[in-house]
């Protein structure tokens, strides 16, 4: 029978090509995930070790746990004039390292910077210029491209401005940011010296001094009740990099989530493939069981069959996903360190797929079988005769109302709002996916409908879509799948968006303030010149100056020093949620807990206010009422504080650099801060989650439409005699490719419709769920349900675009069938 | 057998010519393996006459009946259809004269399985865009007893009915001829004779033209004429065939 599966595939490869690229696509993104984490991780090791590269020893300490106290007179310089001491050490030097962002213009550029090390430890070549000097650095060839910058321009980071003195030969850095040298005294000086007990050592070993003399020896020399030194060789050093960078792989079982979740699509793309695959050769199988075959031995056949194709496209997929991390590789840079295949992944991955194709072929194969060979051999069409069965309609309806109900109870409470919310989600999908074929052939019906009137072609693509319920459900199911969890992401992620905005605008009403730090002079007002460049930045709609006065307050015994505020009315027309006036017995400040009272220096005597919290203030200003302020003693400067209003629509990181470019220059020293930070993180963080989900799961649905395309080949070929039927009564070429293409976008729009209800409602249940959780229970929090129509949409067109393209081969195929051909008499 | 061409001059009873065919040749294959299904015939046929096209398996019948419906090309030769000259047509314009002049009937009903019984009929006019002339259709659907009927699909009629309906459908765009392959030949006695009342009856009443494609002498008696084809000649041309005449003619091809 195995031989009978080959020579199936040998002589129909066509076929096949789509169930191979389902299962390629499926094992490749799994496999991908694997080697690009593997060779990125491998690369970031490889990179976090090279200034161990040139040493022969590394050390560094381990804290002993029962230790006493930290022996504080230890520093990084001293031990290393300890170690530089010990016998048989030739030199020994700390390697110092930081974090710089670099910036110019828009650009802005991770360096993960190291004090250059002595000759003799020296990792990195200059391919021009020279090792960096006090205040100048060293960057590698990507960053100073990517800043576009050369020897002599100058760099700036803050705090720090930097010349570049030479560009190293060292590789671009992906994950840690790439690799720039700075002078060993400028980094002491200015970034500082590193933790003792933190730092690693290189070190040289004396001529003909031996390895485990000297490690033994460091060992009895440093070996304190606070610490123990820890030494290694260099290979030793280098391994150990390499094998516990383990942070990079929860990146991979995230990235395998999604994997998982294009399988499962896939795994219903090659169910059904299968299934029509089977349908077609129903004479076939017919004529086996005639001639003597039994059942088993012909569903013996498909299984072997699919063993093969399942082995043959996930070769494929491992091939594909070697491909796209060679390609990654040269674009971080990582290539540099070698492609890294992780061998027990490719094997998963391998064994998934083949397992995925073998379960999908498993109920296909059974009703083949099922088939007695009379029938089998007769010439009836494969009309869907199949009855849709009860039992289906009642366990996918318990689904329904169980996850229905689970939903429910997520919502009344808070507990377990994200577990009931989780399982609920499950069984509603179970539920609505597995019962498409209960509700998908009315739905098509129904979009039929719509498009009936649109001529012939329309007319016909409505009847055809419904003529095999299983098969369009089964297609549309896997499109269902697909977009669902897209749009369950997007409305999630959106929803969350919105709701933690909303929550950022009562809790920190204030977007963007500027105080003025006391000056030398003793004045506490912003600078007038900065006041008014602000003021014509770009997205700022106005600027709202604020009064105040440096004040010595006494609250009980103890003094503190105040910066006390005039609250104008016109701060809550800046900050919608705030009152436009506040009590004159009170001061508004951060920590404010509503009794505690606080003596203000007033011109008649002390003023006692109460200390009442409110979101207007932050921890560097309070304020009180405009008829308290005008009570009390000290100097009063009329513009040391500004809120700035942000236009709707602005650039708001851009605006908030260039507020922060202005004040935060020499000469006006002022402290910029506000909930814009925030929101911009926030917001940030949520787009790229957005983005990077879509992308993942646009590879589910990529299968999905590849299972689009299959389902109309293999139903052109099926109705071959129909569509000559067809043109032998006058229907042109174009019009049967019109008749396809409208077949394609009825089967994704109703996939896709369900798809899009489904996920906004697991979105939004997701994202009320994850805050209730939060808040735990007592504390209510209006959820606000967001979907982003620009993306939305987005994905609807490239749905009905994808559709537009996979009925573009089964279309050629269909118009090129000759009338004559398909009417000969059998 | 040496001669290449066998051409008999059709008599011309009534009309003009409305499908003429003239050194229609069709090649099938290449080299080693090919076959000569159609070797040089020409053919006319008059407007309002019924005919038809006898022989045996393999005599080339089939293959010069879709040449002549613009179904399949000729590897050389003439076909002039309904005033146009079928070779100068490329596949849309072929498309499209069928569509309007050619209606068909074939042996295995060859009707849309989702289509019901009406909207099987009325596929032609639809496809061209066309109104139906609802006289027409009451006057087909009553004759043809197809009455409550119409909202059934293929899959819930009999064989009889199933063939009513494709003749319906043929009829319906009032088409210049009619092409009918072997119409009767998944029917049972009773329907044949049904059917091919009609189409005699069509002929008789509205001039239809009709060329059916038969192997069955009763069929070749309701014609005006039987040609009989033999190996990819016309090898005979019998003016208002009777069944005897025909059966014996074609027993004795073999023998010649």
């Amino acid at each position: 029978m195995f031989r009978s599966a080959l020579r199936e595939l040998k002589f129909h490869p066509v076929r096949y090509v789509a169930v191979i690229l389902a299962i390629a696509i499926s094992v490749g993104f799994l496999a991908a995930a694997s080697v690009i984490t593997a060779t990125e991780s491998h690369s970031m090791a490889n990179q976090m070790a090279a200034p161990y590269s040139k040493t022969d020893l590394v050390l560094s300490f381990g804290l002993k746990p029962q230790s006493a106290s930290d022996p504080g007179d230890v520093t990084t310089a001293s031990m290393t004039a300890d170690i530089n001491a010990v016998e048989g050490v030739a030199k020994a030097e700390p390697v110092l390292t930081s974090d710089l962002v670099a910036e110019k213009g828009s650009i802005t550029e991770r360096l993960a910077i190291v004090a250059a090390p002595s000759e003799e430890f020296r990792w990195a070549k200059l391919l021009e210029g020279s090792w960096p000097a006090p205040g100048e650095i060293v960057l590698n060839k990507t960053a100073a491209n990517a800043l576009g910058l050369k020897v002599g321009d100058t760099l700036s980071a803050a705090p720090f401005t930097l010349t570049i003195s030479g560009i190293s030969d060292e590789p671009a850095g992906a994950i840690m940011g790439n690799p720039a040298i700075v002078n060993r005294s400028w980094f002491l000086e200015s970034v500082g010296d590193s933790w003792v007990w933190g730092t690693k050592w290189v070190l040289d070993m004396a001529p003909g001094a031996d390895v485990d003399t000297v490690k033994d020896v460091l060992s009895k020399a440093l070996t304190t009740d606070w610490a123990t030194p820890l030494v290694s060789t260099q290979k030793e050093y280098q391994t150990k990099t390499v094998t516990n960078l383990t942070g990079v792989d929860v990146m991979k079982y995230i990235l395998w989530v999604f994997a998982g979740i294009a399988m499962v699509v896939g795994m219903i793309t090659i169910a059904n493939t299968f299934t029509i695959l089977l349908v077609q050769r129903r004479r076939q199988t017919g004529l086996l069981r005639a001639v003597g075959a039994s059942g088993k031995q012909v569903r013996h056949s498909v299984w072997a069959e699919a063993l093969i194709l399942g082995f043959v496209g996930s070769i494929l997929g491992v091939a594909f996903a070697c491909a796209l991390a060679a390609g990654v590789g040269l674009y971080t840079g990582s290539i540099h360190f070698g492609i890294v295949v992780p061998l027990r992944d490719m094997l998963i991955a391998v064994g998934l797929g083949v397992v995925i194709t073998f379960i999908a072929c498993v109920v296909p194969a059974r009703r083949a079988t099922q088939v007695p060979p009379i029938e089998a051999l007769q010439l009836a069409s494969p009309e869907a005769t199949r009855k849709v069965g009860v039992a289906r309609a009642i366990i996918c309806g318990l689904f329904v109302v169980a996850g229905a109900g689970l939903a429910v109870l997520s919502l009344q409470q808070h507990k377990a709002a994200l577990p009931l919310a989780i399982v609920g989600a499950m069984a509603l999908s179970i539920g609505v996916l597995f019962g498409g074929r209960l509700f998908v052939p009315g739905l098509l019906k129904a979009a039929g409908l719509l498009v009936k009137r649109m001529g012939p072609s329309a007319a016909t693509a409505a009847k055809n879509v419904v003529r095999d319920p299983a098969r369009a459900s089964a297609t549309a199911t896997a499109l269902m799948l697909a977009v669902g969890l897209i749009i369950t992401l997007q409305v999630g992620a959106a929803s969350m968006k919105e709701t933690t905005m909303a929550k950022l605008d009562e809790e920190y009403p204030i977007q963007l303030y500027t105080l003025a730090l006391p000056a030398t002079s003793g004045s506490i007002d912003l600078n007038r010149a900065d006041l008014d460049r602000v003021a014509k930045l770009a997205g700022v709609e106005s600027v709202l100056e604020i009064a105040c006065r440096q004040v010595s307050a006494a609250e009980g015994e103890y003094k503190v020093e105040l910066r006390v505020c005039k609250y104008v009315p016109g701060i809550a027309a800046i900050a919608p949620g705030l009152q436009s006036t506040m009590a004159d017995d009170a001061i508004l400040m951060a920590g404010g807990d509503g009794t505690t009272s606080l003596s203000l220096p007033g011109v008649d005597g002390p003023i006692a206010l109460t200390e009442v919290p409110s979101t207007a203030t932050s921890w560097s200003y309070s304020f009180v009422s405009p008829a308290t302020y005008d009570k009390l003693t000290g100097e009063s400067y009329a513009a040391s504080l500004a809120f700035i209003q942000i236009a709707k629509n602005a650039e708001v990181m851009k605006l908030a650099s260039g507020v922060k470019e202005v004040f935060g220059s020499e000469n006006s020293r002022a402290e910029v801060g506000g909930s814009v930070f925030e929101r911009y993180t926030i917001e940030t963080v949520i787009n790229i989650m957005i983005s990077i989900g879509t992308a993942l799961l646009g590879v589910a649905v990529l299968i999905a439409l590849v299972g689009v395309s299959n389902t109309l080949t293999l139903s052109v070929i099926e109705r071959t005699r129909e569509n000559a039927i067809l043109r032998a009564l006058g229907f042109q070429r174009r019009q049967l490719k019109i008749m396809l293409l409208v077949e394609a976008i009825l089967l994704t729009l109703a996939g896709a419709l369900v798809g899009l209800i489904a996920g906004a409602f697991f979105g939004w249940l997701g994202s009320t769920a994850v805050v209730n959780q939060m808040l735990g229970e007592g504390l209510v929090m209006e959820t606000r349900f967001a979907i982003d129509l620009p993306q939305t949409l987005g994905l609807l067109g490239v749905l009905v675009l994808a559709a537009v393209l996979a009925s573009l081969l089964p279309g050629r195929r269909a118009a090129k069938a000759s009338p004559v051909e398909a009417l000969a008499e059998v | 057998m040496n001669s290449s061409q066998y051409t008999i001059d059709s008599p011309r009873p009534v009309g003009q010519s409305i499908v003429s065919a003239s050194a229609l040749t069709k090649v099938y294959g290449k080299d080693t393996t090919e076959v000569v299904a159609l070797d040089h015939v020409s053919a006319s046929f008059m407007e309002g006459t019924f005919t038809a096209i006898m022989g045996p398996s393999g005599s080339g019948k089939s293959t010069f009946m879709h040449c002549l419906a613009g179904l399949d090309r000729p590897t050389s030769g003439h076909i002039e259809l309904a005033g146009s000259s079928l070779e100068t047509l490329d596949d849309n314009h072929l498309t499209k004269l069928r569509r309007d002049e050619v209606g068909f009937i074939f042996q295995s009903f060859n009707l849309l399985p989702t289509h019901t019984a009406k909207e099987n009929i009325l596929l032609p006019t639809q496809l061209a865009g066309a109104k139906v002339n609802p006289a027409l259709m009451e006057t087909l659907v009553t004759s043809l007893g197809l009455k409550g009927r119409l909202s059934h699909l293929p899959s819930q009629m009999s064989g009889g009915e199933q063939q009513r309906v494709a003749v319906a459908r043929a009829l319906i765009s009032r088409p210049a001829v009619i092409f009918a392959d072997e119409p009767t030949g998944a029917l049972d006695s009773k329907n044949s004779t049904l059917l091919l009342d009609y189409l005699r009856q069509a002929t008789d009443t509205h001039g239809q033209t009709i060329i059916m494609v038969t192997h069955d002498p009763r069929a070749a008696a309701y014609a005006d004429r039987a040609l009989i084809l033999s190996d990819g000649h016309i090898v005979d041309d019998i003016d208002h065939p009777s069944a005897d005449v025909v059966a014996t003619r074609m027993r004795t091809l073999g023998s010649e």
